[in-house]
């Protein structure tokens, strides 16, 4: 591609590796990194832990810093974003008035927390968590006087809060409204042990439960609930999903349903504009079910996937979806689909740690769980890639060694 | 390397697990990770990946380089260099050697 521009909308994790990306392919034309947050690109997984415990800084979570930006010469432009898309003209429109042309457009806005509609939660003691000035605020409200939380939502985001919050000394409360834990992205085993892990270290639980108002109290929050319970708390967090931010490619006419659909090159539906990371909805390997893969591992992966394929196409990114999570002492790692299987494999490991294979009607392999598993989860990671068929029975014997298996299985 | 390095005595080339190429160690504090590769060759890096808060002892040797078991970047072994994402700033490379079948290493790194 000659000299020309290329503007990415959204200075997160996706936004800020696409535009190195860019440069270490060797683009020489404009680069322009619009962000609608006052900081630079910086990677979300510490908000929910490192920060509120006060165990990393936000300068560790920085993707870009000043040095590399100007060493890269990408037009950084903070606290702003990108309001309207002209797509006859190629052109967008800042918020601040400005009109920029553009050769290739990227979508990386991201998504927002989920608000609940629940009567009083619009109060100064009710947070959500998706951004660092979020985390930062709740970790001064937190750390101010070890109250009493109740954490709305039991998803991910809502553990790991819950989590923290014990740790920083806090009595937490959590309802959610499904009867079980991570409903959304686990299946049930992995729920209940999840639901063990958090009451073991006196997290109050409250399956489905829902708040049905909230008032200002002497000392806090005063919550009425859906069992009938009461409580008074001295902050809530609603922890309730993302939604995605597509409005702008809603605008321009894209493709969208709650986040904005891709190709495997990471294209939309106009071939100049191109989206990634949390807003986007991707074909995922295997099967080709498209999902809107909200982890750190798909904002670094798509970022950089879309990058290059603006440059020139190649192979199709089809990401086989992986997350993990830290709760307490637990390391959670999740590779593949793990909800709704047909049968699960348990594999005991050493000190207490576990590999959770799930499998479908044909055996074979499509998704694991690791808890602390440690260097083991590589070996059920690729045993997932090569989609192997192995009996459960051999999965469960630990005269086998993972890396044998690997060596033995049947590539389905 | 010179002879006004300190070498401490941090194990056997026997004590590196044949399984996963590794041993973690701890030198004047600093926690260290030994490799032996497939040529037989040894080598010692700081053990905390450069991105995350994960032991790089715990990780994955393949062609020279040590996979990060948190998020799966990868590092040169001989050089420290960061080779994938997301890990972008280099780990340090500490000097060795092997003298009566013990494995020193420098607290200073090279």
């Amino acid at each position: 591609m000659t000299a020309g521009r290329i503007i990415i909308a959204g200075a997160g994790q996706a936004g800020g590796w696409a535009a190195r990306t860019l440069r270490d392919k060797g683009y020489t034309g404009k680069i322009v990194l619009v962000g609608a947050e006052t900081h630079l690109p910086y990677e979300r997984p510490p908000l929910s832990k490192e920060i509120l415990l006060g165990t990393g800084t936000p300068d560790e979570l920085a993707v870009l810093d000043n040095e590399a930006l100007k060493t890269l010469d990408i037009d950084i432009r903070l606290n702003n974003e990108v309001v309207n898309i002209n797509r006859d003209a190629h052109s967008v429109m800042l918020g601040n008035g400005e009109q920029l042309p553009y050769d290739k457009l990227l979508l990386c806005t991201g998504g927002r927390a989920r608000h609940l509609p629940i009567k009083g939660i619009a109060h100064e003691r009710v947070f959500t968590l998706r951004t660092l000035d979020d985390a930062l605020r709740l970790k001064t409200a937190l750390a101010g006087e070890a109250g009493h939380v109740l954490v709305i939502g039991g998803g991910w985001i809502g553990l790991e809060v819950a989590s923290s919050a014990r740790q920083m000394g806090c009595e937490v409360t959590l309802v959610e409204y499904a009867d079980r834990l991570c409903q959304r992205s686990v299946a049930s085993d992995i729920s209940d042990l999840l639901f063990d892990l958090h009451t073991s270290q006196q997290v109050n639980i409250m399956l489905e439960t829902q708040v049905l108002d909230v008032m200002p109290a002497a000392k806090g929050l005063a919550v009425s609930l859906s069992n009938g319970q009461n409580l008074t708390c001295t902050c809530i967090i609603v922890a309730a999903g993302l939604i995605a931010n597509d409005e702008l490619a809603q605008k321009a006419g894209l493709d969208c349903n709650n986040g904005i659909f891709v190709d495997g090159q990471c294209r939309t539906s106009d071939p100049d504009i191109y989206a990634a990371g949390d807003v986007a909805i991707t074909r995922t390997a295997p099967t080709g079910v498209q999902l809107r893969l909200e982890s750190w591992q798909n904002a670094q992966d798509q970022g950089i996937a879309a990058a290059s394929a603006i440059l020139s196409a190649g192979n199709d990114y089809r990401p086989i979806p992986m997350l993990w999570s830290e709760q307490f002492d637990w390391r959670i790692q999740i590779f593949g689909h793990v909800n709704g299987q047909v049968r699960l494999a348990l594999r005991h490991l050493a000190n207490g740690a576990s590999l959770h294979f799930y499998l479908n009607e044909d055996e074979v392999i499509v998704g694991v769980i690791g808890i602390n598993a440690g260097r083991e989860f590589r070996f059920a990671r690729q045993l997932v890639e090569r989609a192997a068929k192995i009996s459960p029975a051999d999965l469960l014997d630990a005269d086998k060694s993972l890396k044998q298996l690997l060596d033995l299985a049947v590539v389905a | 390397m010179t002879d006004t390095l300190s070498w401490i005595a941090v194990g056997t080339p026997a004590e590196i697990s044949p399984d996963t190429g590794t041993l973690r160690v701890v030198v004047e504090g600093e926690a260290v990770c030994l490799y032996k590769l497939e040529d037989g060759s040894i080598h010692a890096t700081q053990d905390r990946c450069s991105h995350g808060n994960a032991s790089l002892a715990e990780g994955y040797i393949e062609d020279g380089l040590i996979e990060c078991p948190l998020h799966q970047g990868c590092f040169d072994i001989r050089t420290g260099e960061a080779v994938t994402a997301p890990c972008k700033a280099p780990i340090k490379v500490y000097p060795i050697k092997i003298e009566n079948d013990t494995i020193y290493v420098s607290g200073e790194p090279a």
